[in-house]
């Protein structure tokens, strides 16, 4: 296991420095120019050609594309992200600054998913065509179909204008954190319920469970060590495939709730052409990706005992 | 949409609950005492020109004109030739950090903010006179340079000892240190400044003992943290203001909120591509001009909030084309006819003019967060349409559309007038000056650029007068754009914020009046 785990974060090198060199070719093709939009943003009108001379120059903008990767790279290598071109500080820092607000969120309501979608997709499975069935399908099919920042606004205008339970915005308290986290883990619920429901469904029908039950094992054990945990791997696959979305931030849910996290900064950087700010932001981001893989394929052994990774090796 | 239609739900159904309204009323009771304001505004403080201006304060002031007026520099001199300006620096203004305002601070923030400037090549020297007084020579008279010096970005004053390394003009502002009237005693980045008053500052000191400014960037949120008692004032930290001009009626309404409206000359205009048919030709861009409603556009579009532009920029600035009588008021079939004379007529009756066969059809650039330029553009294709032209419109990323105004892959593109403290359009490194500007295929002309060469190299007002007047008829002549509306600034307020008022320029904030009671 140690040497599959070791192996995955060698690969994990080359998918990071792969993507964050993808996401600068595709910006540094595109139309845009960082120099206009930035002097722009900081003028307030649109600079003049020496104006926008100068900021190339500074940047080192004039050079060619390949010059430009290669610097990247040594800075890469010398474990050096740059500095964004906006605010001028090291994007290592601004990513730093961000992160702890992005993880809170991601962990809050990735639970809240979690705490939802489990036990309505078991019940729903077991209770299968009933009234409880019917509604958690409704109610899955609403969480789909509400964008974010719709729910987002109206929890805002109910919980917080009308009612003055929570802020309306910000960050620094648990009371802060609840709308955001509801708005974000209903949307993840959703599906995650369906998910479950439709997992559990497909193992009750396996024949191990016909040989549990045939065994004379009480249905509660039936349900939960042979059930359960088979129906999970789904369920987890979609949970790390969602944790690498939630790290690298929630733009719509951080820009209504003026949550301070690294997904609006990263889309203000790619509309500026901030190409340091784009290349370390996805850097690190395709990192948590690649981690969170790795934890799921992991979790997998503990779930499913057939699932092994030294079984080669051992041959 | 859906955003305002909520909106618009929540104040039918109850403008605000007895909760939040004791909330506020609380808050507003324990602020009474405080002086504090919370700011709500769509960037983050140190991204927000008009954050930092609380903080650093420029040499040169100006007023709604484009007149410059003393700030930082008491007074100043001109030499005859026009090529040396003597500064006369104030002697009572401390920084924050205790930094004594003299000539070597002035010289550093001159030959900092000098890097990326215009007026670079011009000047030979910055020269220290005394303490307090400086000169900065020329090699040729630079018109626009006081007016530089009024801009936030081109000569605010840093305490040279927050820059590192200190007293490098090439360094880096690590610390906000500067003359305003607030200090920065905290700050997060993406969340919030606090701003204490400055209570050595040299001009009039704020009542307000402390300012919040709390980054809210979407300006629905704002709009009910307004309401909620959350923020004081809303829409003044940033330039075009956050609040979307459908939701003013609503929060005028509101019986604890009061709006401000103030239009700072910067109108919304469509700009041709004057080197690519059919705009090549004069008649056209006229007919366009004369075939629009804009009183209609204003009326329905944004109830009247605003005022419909007839000259490509706000008369009443100092160099503004005050001199043009007749703006391009509203007459269809002038419209129609100047298409007709063109050779643009409707021969096969399908609603679309024709040309040599080819049919009318032309194409808007809309970048994407121009304000109100989506409505705005479907306006005029339907306006457009009644002059028998087609007119398809393009949303672009503004990085995308902003690629194609530079190759002059466009017809018709959706931008804005220029506006205090930069020089105006008809300037050096306007918009239709050829030798300078980043916008190739807009107007241009050896007579336009005569003019305005001949305006902004005399110190004297009266020969400058006269070519602008000049350039300004050659353009109204010409129809290089549209000009559609002003776009105005709203602010909101609680009302327990008394005595705020509108700054000089779009990118100032102004908050040494406010009180709260």
């Amino acid at each position: 296991m140690k040497k599959y785990i070791a192996k995955r974060l060698a690969i994990a090198v080359i998918v990071m420095l792969g993507a964050s060199l993808l996401s600068f070719l595709l910006l540094y093709f595109a139309p845009g120019n960082p120099a206009h939009a930035i002097l722009t943003a900081q003028l307030g009108h649109d600079p003049s050609l020496e104006e926008v001379a100068f900021f190339m120059m500074k940047h080192d903008l004039n050079n060619p594309f390949l010059v430009q990767c290669s610097q990247w790279l040594y800075m890469i290598t010398h474990l050096n992200l740059g500095t964004s071109f906006r605010t001028g500080e090291p994007v290592l820092m601004e990513f730093l600054d961000r992160f702890p607000a992005t993880f809170e969120l991601a962990f809050t309501s990735m639970l809240i998913a979690l705490l939802i979608a489990i036990p309505v997709g078991i019940l729903s499975a077991l209770k299968q065509n009933s009234i409880l069935d019917h509604s958690s399908r409704l109610v899955a099919l609403c969480g789909v179909s509400m964008p974010n920042f719709w729910l987002g606004l109206v929890l805002i205008m109910f919980f917080s204008l009308k009612l003055g339970w929570f802020p309306c915005f910000g960050y620094g308290t648990a009371s802060h954190l609840v709308l955001p986290a509801i708005t974000l883990g209903t949307g993840l619920a959703a599906p995650l319920m369906r998910l479950m429901r439709a997992s559990m469904l497909e193992v009750l029908r396996q024949d191990y469970i016909r040989t549990a039950r045939s065994k004379g094992l009480s249905e509660h054990l039936v349900m939960w060590k042979h059930g359960l945990k088979n129906a999970l791997i789904p369920v987890i696959t979609h949970m790390g495939m969602q944790t690498g979305h939630l790290l690298g931030g929630a733009v719509i849910v951080e820009t209504i709730f003026a949550w301070p996290g690294v997904g609006k900064f990263l889309v203000d950087g790619i509309y500026a052409r901030d190409y340091p700010v784009i290349q370390g932001f996805v850097l690190v981001i395709a990192l948590f990706f690649v981690l969170s893989n790795l934890a799921v394929d992991i979790l997998y052994t503990y779930l499913d005992p057939r699932i092994r990774y030294d079984v080669e090796n051992k041959k | 949409m859906i955003s305002s239609m909520m909106m618009g739900c929540l104040d039918n159904s109850n403008q605000e609950s007895a909760s939040s309204s004791v909330q506020a009323d609380a808050t507003t009771d324990m602020q009474q005492a405080d002086q504090v304001l919370t700011v709500g505004a769509q960037k983050d403080f140190k991204s927000a020109i008009e954050g930092r201006t609380l903080i650093f304060e420029t040499l040169i002031g100006v007023d709604k004109y484009g007149n410059p007026l003393p700030k930082l520099v008491e007074s100043w001199d001109l030499s005859d030739d026009g090529k040396i300006y003597t500064f006369h620096l104030r002697k009572d203004v401390v920084l924050h950090d205790g930094t004594s305002f003299d000539a070597k601070v002035a010289k550093f923030a001159i030959d900092m903010s000098m890097k990326g400037a215009s007026y670079k090549d011009y000047v030979e020297i910055v020269k220290i006179v005394d303490d307090h007084t400086l000169s900065v020579i020329f090699n040729k008279y630079y018109d626009t340079f006081l007016l530089d010096l009024a801009s936030e970005f081109k000569g605010k004053v840093v305490s040279p000892l927050a820059v590192e390394p200190e007293w490098d003009p090439n360094g880096k502002i690590v610390e906000y240190v500067g003359t305003g009237p607030f200090k920065l005693v905290d700050y997060k980045k993406d969340q919030e400044a606090v701003l204490v008053r400055n209570d050595d500052y040299w001009g009039t000191k704020p009542k307000l003992e402390k300012v919040i400014w709390k980054t809210v960037p979407d300006p629905y949120t704002q709009i009910i943290a307004l309401k909620a008692g959350e923020l004081d004032i809303i829409g003044v930290g940033e330039h075009h203001s956050s609040i979307p001009y459908i939701e003013l009626e609503k929060l005028e309404e509101n019986p604890n909120i009061d709006v401000m409206i103030q239009s700072f000359g910067r109108y919304q205009v469509i700009e041709f591509n004057c080197q690519k048919e059919p705009f090549t030709d004069k008649k056209v861009r006229s007919a366009f001009n004369y075939g629009i409603d804009r009183e209609l556009m204003v009326r329905t579009v944004f109830a009247d909030v605003t005022e419909p532009s007839y000259v490509i920029t706000a008369p009443w600035f100092k160099w503004g084309p005050d001199n043009i009588k007749n703006g391009y008021m509203y007459d269809p079939d002038k419209a129609k006819q100047l298409l007709a004379e063109s050779g643009w007529e409707d021969n096969d009756g399908d609603g679309i003019r024709e040309k040599n066969g080819e049919p009318f059809v032309c194409e808007l650039i809309v970048p994407f967060g121009e304000a109100n330029a989506d409505v705005v553009s479907v306006f005029l294709q339907a306006e457009l349409k009644k002059l028998g032209i087609k007119m398809d419109i393009l949303t672009l990323e503004s990085g995308a559309a902003g690629d194609k105004k530079t190759a002059g892959e466009y017809d018709m593109y959706v931008h804005h007038s220029s506006c205090l403290p930069s020089s105006g359009d008809v300037a050096p490194g306007g918009k239709y000056y050829s030798k300078y500007t980043t916008w190739e295929y807009a107007y241009h002309s050896d007579e336009l650029d005569e003019l305005i060469e001949t305006a902004y190299s005399t110190p004297d007002d009266v020969r400058q007068r006269e070519a602008l007047d000049q350039a300004w008829l050659l353009l109204q002549d010409e129809a290089p754009c549209i000009p559609l509306y002003d776009i105005v600034k709203p602010v909101a307020f609680r009302n327990k914020v008394h005595g705020f008022t509108f700054p000089a320029t779009m990118f100032e904030t102004n908050l040494q009046e406010i009180e709260i009671r």
